[in-house]
């Protein structure tokens, strides 16, 4: 299992890395790409789409399970990673990079400070099972 | 006793093998006292399968079950059933096995789903169907709450005045809890819904528009100036087209050729008889953009590990046993027996065989149509084209139904069971009925 | 057993030459239809022997309850007695229309009316609607009641409390009703506590969805005082009855504080489940609620059967006519043969047959729960993990045995769960070759793992890819596209 450093991580396990500009990019981890099997389809939000702090910004689906997807941040949608809707699988094979779902434009840091560092995301999930 | 191979002895030492003395302590060691029902059951002891028999042919001898002589309609049809569709229903396979999770055992099953699937999508031109809901005012409800899903800020629903009354009051029972509002749009001379007073009622909080074709009134709906309306509006509701009488679909230009966004109705009609109403078959189609909206349960074909074809249940991850609270519905069947009677019968009639008894009805039901409007007192409600069901005026309707019931002729059903025109008469024919039926129906309601 | 080979689509064998039908000609003069449909019908164009041989070599590739035991927890796939159909065949209610005036359809009407009073008697509770098509859909009418019920009394509430080992039509059903989903987590021994109910319950919360038996195949004892605990609260109580098939005469469900049950006709009472479908799940309700069962109801009048609309706090209908009529004919011809003694049996020998695979899988299987169950008992693919073999291969090996697998997965509260319900109607002979095949598959776990693993061997399809069903739907045969 794969949680790199510099990222934030939620409890719902999504990440999240921060740019200086104050855009963040969102995806979702490697143990729940593991949890979820091979990942068939998945919807993303409109650019635009407002976000609050763990509001849904979408779904993803494989053949056993359904997942909403959690907003670690508060913000505005900016860019929407389109290569996913025809494969998903990608966030299987690469959740970290080519896997990138949204971009947000913050509207704040409030959020960030409850998320979890990648040694306290590992202890959670180590705890979960 | 009657199915329970292990009594007896076989009980008694399975109890003691299992470590208990006697099968009140295997009940009592896990109901709690307060629990417990001490009594007797208030039901007759288990009767033989002779007795049955007389019991319950005495009961179905109190039913008129003579279809050439009845002439009712209204969602529930009297059609031909080649017999092969018994024969081959009625085989265990098909009959007692249960639902085909389990793709490597159950091909047999998701195979003919999926000709049923292919059958109704070809039917009704539209680009995706389910393997069948369980009937055709339910799968109306489901349209609804599909819509209620795409659009859930809006809560108006337009529906015709034709569109049947039962399904009416079903879709609404089954989506009152959300505040939704239904907008009934009238009826012209003619029978057909007032689309223009439809266009006016449309507004941005209208989530759906519902019509029947052929509507509850037997009229034929015009599709191509309902999607004329549609087609200009910016994020417009979703149309809703029902089918009751799904034998229509094999003379009239089917819905999908119309931009429909759901068409949903009742296969009863193909190979199920109509059994006092039920079970029934709903079924649902819709555009490929909505397949991950759609209720029910789907087939999908695919490959096995060796590359042969095979198929399966799927997208199974909308359903109540996955999704759970967010599902698109709680559906967790689909009327899957009934669903093949269905497939057998259109794989046995094929195109020209449904054509031809569609063409039938239609000739029955004009010709009755012209010899009843023949008869003192007697006319035609509305002067829009019919399929096989038509509304007939008869100024003291009473009086000459029962005469016709007399007669040993059930000539249709009155209007006032659905609460309306008291003097209306829903007469339906269908290539069960003679020339000679026919004419005894005329006569029956004769003055 | 037929050679089973590769079977195509009627589609492949097709000829504008063939018919399968012969219909009579026109007997009144031809009318030209004013519409006529452009579109292609899409149907294909074969002889009768072509049906037949194609849906006789399909139907060889299903198992089925006449072809072996179905181990499937909270399903009862009980034996379906061919009487049944027999009189479900008669003319006489085949050939009945729903809308024919009352008077000709005594005898229908009275099937209706029988069944209600029989499974009043058998749930306790009095009031009877039989329109529900299916189990999920006696629960929507079922919670739709106690939505009503509560409306009457001021507020609707907006919580329903359901126990995490309720089916997945629960909480679909209970969100379809706009009430939010609260769990319910089950004791340490399996079933509810009270002390847990009593946390959760408020005058906000509409009531409680139980199923008892609950889905780990164990008697809710607690369940008077959690009735007591709803109801203290102005609350409701639904009980899930898919489990009724344990309880028959020996637990009333009216009798425990249940408001309002469905049953499910095609699990209890023996009606075919036909590959997924038609069944029925009438609903039973005390007498606060019976105001606002749906309409028509069916009520005996001096000795007549009549259809009254007159119920002005009714929810409506949920269904066009009455019911799924053919299926509650079926249930209603079971019942009688199986009369007060024979259900009671069945309760029991259910119960019985279900123990007997527990004490003789215990100590291959890990059990989560209790060293007895009702008619079900839930073991867990623990001691096989060991040597790294799933709860998955273990049910698809099972086929390689000739055997349908069990529930699997289910309920969510115990990983790698597999739920076992024999039925009453299982022989003892058969049990033990589900035990042995059971038995064998655990040391096969231990000794040879791979070979469970990339099970099944022995069947005609193997390993359906189930991820590109779902990835690229497709839904219709494009042999034939009419588009």
């Amino acid at each position: 299992m794969h949680y790199p450093d510099g990222l934030l991580y939620t409890k719902d396990h999504e990440w999240t890395k921060v740019e200086e500009n104050g855009l963040a990019t969102v995806g979702i981890t490697d143990h729940a790409q593991e949890s979820l099997g091979e990942i068939v389809y998945t919807e993303l939000p409109e650019i635009g789409k407002e976000l609050k702090s763990h509001s849904t910004f979408g779904v993803v689906e494989s053949i056993k399970a359904v997942s909403d997807l959690y907003s670690p941040v508060e913000g505005t949608v900016t860019k929407v990673n389109l290569d996913l809707l025809n494969s998903p699988s990608t966030i299987n094979s690469s959740p970290y990079q080519d896997g990138w779902m949204i971009e947000v434009k913050l509207a704040n840091k409030e959020s960030l400070k409850t998320l979890m560092n990648a040694e306290q995301y590992k202890k959670y999930v180590d705890g979960l099972k | 006793m009657r199915y329970i191979p292990n009594t007896g002895q076989i009980f008694e030492s399975m109890l003691k093998e299992v470590g208990f003395q006697s099968t009140e302590e295997l009940f009592s060691t896990q109901i709690p006292k307060p629990a417990q029902f001490k009594g007797e059951l208030a039901l007759p002891l288990g009767a033989s399968e002779l007795e049955l028999r007389n019991y319950f042919k005495n009961l179905a001898d109190k039913n008129f079950s003579n279809p050439q002589k009845n002439f009712c309609g209204a969602g529930i049809y009297f059609h031909y059933v080649p017999s092969i569709v018994d024969n081959l229903s009625s085989r265990s396979e098909y009959l007692t096995c249960y639902t085909p999770y389990q793709a490597e055992i159950s091909q047999g099953t998701l195979r003919h789903i999926f000709e049923f699937q292919t059958y109704l999508s070809s039917l009704t031109k539209m680009e995706v169907a389910n393997a069948s809901l369980y009937d055709g005012s339910t799968a109306f409800a489901e349209a609804v709450l599909m819509a209620k899903r795409i659009y859930p800020q809006r809560k108006n629903v337009l529906i015709s005045k034709a569109l049947h009354p039962e399904y009416k009051k079903v879709a609404i029972t089954s989506t009152n809890q959300f505040g939704l509002e239904f907008l009934e749009i009238n009826t012209l001379s003619s029978g057909k819904t007032d689309l223009r007073a439809l266009s006016t009622a449309l507004d941005n909080d209208t989530l759906a528009v519902c019509l029947q074709s052929p509507n509850f009134f037997g009229v034929v709906e015009d599709l191509s100036e309902l999607s004329k309306i549609l087609k200009p509006i910016n994020l417009p509701p979703l149309s809703v087209v029902v089918i009751a009488e799904a034998m229509s679909l094999a003379l009239y230009e089917p819905p999908g050729s119309f931009d429909v966004d759901i068409v949903c109705g009742e296969t009863q009609s193909f190979g199920n008889y109509p059994g006092f109403g039920g079970p029934g078959v709903g079924f649902f189609t819709t555009k490929e953009k909505y397949v991950r909206n759609m209720p029910g349960r789907v087939v999908g074909q695919t490959l096995d590990g060796q590359g042969k074809i095979a198929f399966c249940l799927t997208l199974a991850t909308r359903e109540q046993h996955i999704r759970r609270e967010k599902a698109t519905s709680n559906i967790c069947t689909n009327q899957g027996w009934c669903a093949l009677r269905s497939t057998i019968y259109l794989s046995t009639m094929g195109s020209t065989g449904l054509r031809e008894a569609a063409e039938i009805c239609y000739s029955n039901a004009h010709y009755a149509a012209e010899k009843l409007c023949g008869v003192r007192n007697i006319k035609l409600a509305f002067a829009g084209d019919f399929f096989n069901e038509f509304v007939i005026e008869i100024s003291d309707l009473n009086n000459r139904f029962q005469n016709a019931l007399n007669k040993g002729i059930v000539p249709g059903i009155p209007l006032s069971r659905f609460g309306a025109n008291p003097n209306q008469l829903l007469v339906t024919t269908t290539e069960l009925h003679t020339k000679q039926n026919l004419d005894d129906l005329v006569e029956s309601l004769g003055e | 057993m037929a050679l089973i080979k590769e079977e195509g689509t009627l589609f492949e064998i097709e000829n504008p030459q063939k018919q399968a039908v012969k219909l009579p000609p026109i007997s009144v003069p031809f009318k030209r239809p004013t519409q006529f449909r452009e579109s292609a019908l899409g149907l294909p164009q074969v002889s009768e022997i072509d049906v037949i041989r194609h849906y006789t070599r399909l139907s060889n590739l299903n198992y089925n309850i006449d072809t072996g035991l179905y181990p499937l927890g909270s399903c009862t796939m009980k034996y379906n007695p061919k009487i049944n159909d027999e009189i479900a065949a008669l003319d006489g209610f085949k050939n009945t229309h729903p809308f024919q005036p009352a008077l000709l359809s005594k005898g229908a009407l009275e099937v209706l009316a029988r069944l209600q009073e029989l499974l009043a008697e058998l749930t306790g509770l009095p009031y009877v609607c039989l329109q529900p098509a299916a189990g999920a859909h006696g629960e929507f009418t079922g919670v739709k009641v106690i939505r009503a019920f509560l409306t009457k009394n001021g507020n609707p509430r907006k919580k329903m409390l359901i126990p995490d080992t309720a089916h997945g039509t629960n909480p679909a059903t209970s969100a379809l009703c706009q009430y939010e989903v609260v769990r319910v987590p089950n004791g340490p021994n399996g079933y509810l506590e009270v002390s847990d109910v009593e946390k959760l319950m408020d005058e906000n919360t509409a009531g409680i969805m139980i199923t008892n038996p609950n889905t780990l195949g164990l008697f809710e004892k607690n369940i008077v005082e959690v009735c007591k605990v709803i109801h203290s609260k102005g609350g409701l109580v639904y009980c899930d009855g898919a489990n009724f098939n344990a309880i028959m005469g020996w637990s009333k469900p009216g009798e425990v504080g249940v408001d309002v049950m469905h049953l499910n006709l095609h699990k209890t009472f023996s009606t075919p489940h036909g590959g997924g479908g038609p069944g029925a799940g009438p609903i039973a309700v005390n007498a606060q609620l019976e105001p606002f069962l749906p309409i028509p109801r069916i009520l005996k009048k001096n000795h007549e059967t009549v259809l009254s609309y007159n119920a002005p706090h009714s929810i409506g209908s949920v269904r066009l006519a009455y019911g799924n009529f053919l299926v509650l004919l079926r249930a209603l011809v079971y019942t009688l043969t199986m009369g007060r003694d024979g259900l009671k049996q069945a309760s029991s020998a259910a119960v019985l047959n279900a123990n007997y695979i527990l004490h003789h899988l215990k100590n291959y299987y890990y059990l989560p729960f209790g060293k007895t169950c009702m008619h079900e008992c839930v073991f867990t693919d623990k001691k096989q993990n060991e040597s790294g073999v799933k709860t998955i291969e273990i049910a698809k090996r099972l086929m390689d045995y000739g055997f349908h697998p069990p529930t699997i997965y289910f309920p969510l509260v115990v990983p790698g769960a597999m739920m076992i319900e024999p039925t009453e109607t299982e022989p003892k002979h058969e049990l033990d070759r589900f035990i042995e095949a059971m038995k064998s598959i655990s040391i096969e776990a231990k000794e040879k793992p791979a070979l469970v693993q990339n099970s099944p061997h022995t069947v005609f399809v193997k390993r359906v890819d189930e991820v590109s069903a779902a990835k690229k739907p497709v839904l219709r045969d494009g042999k034939k596209n009419i588009f």
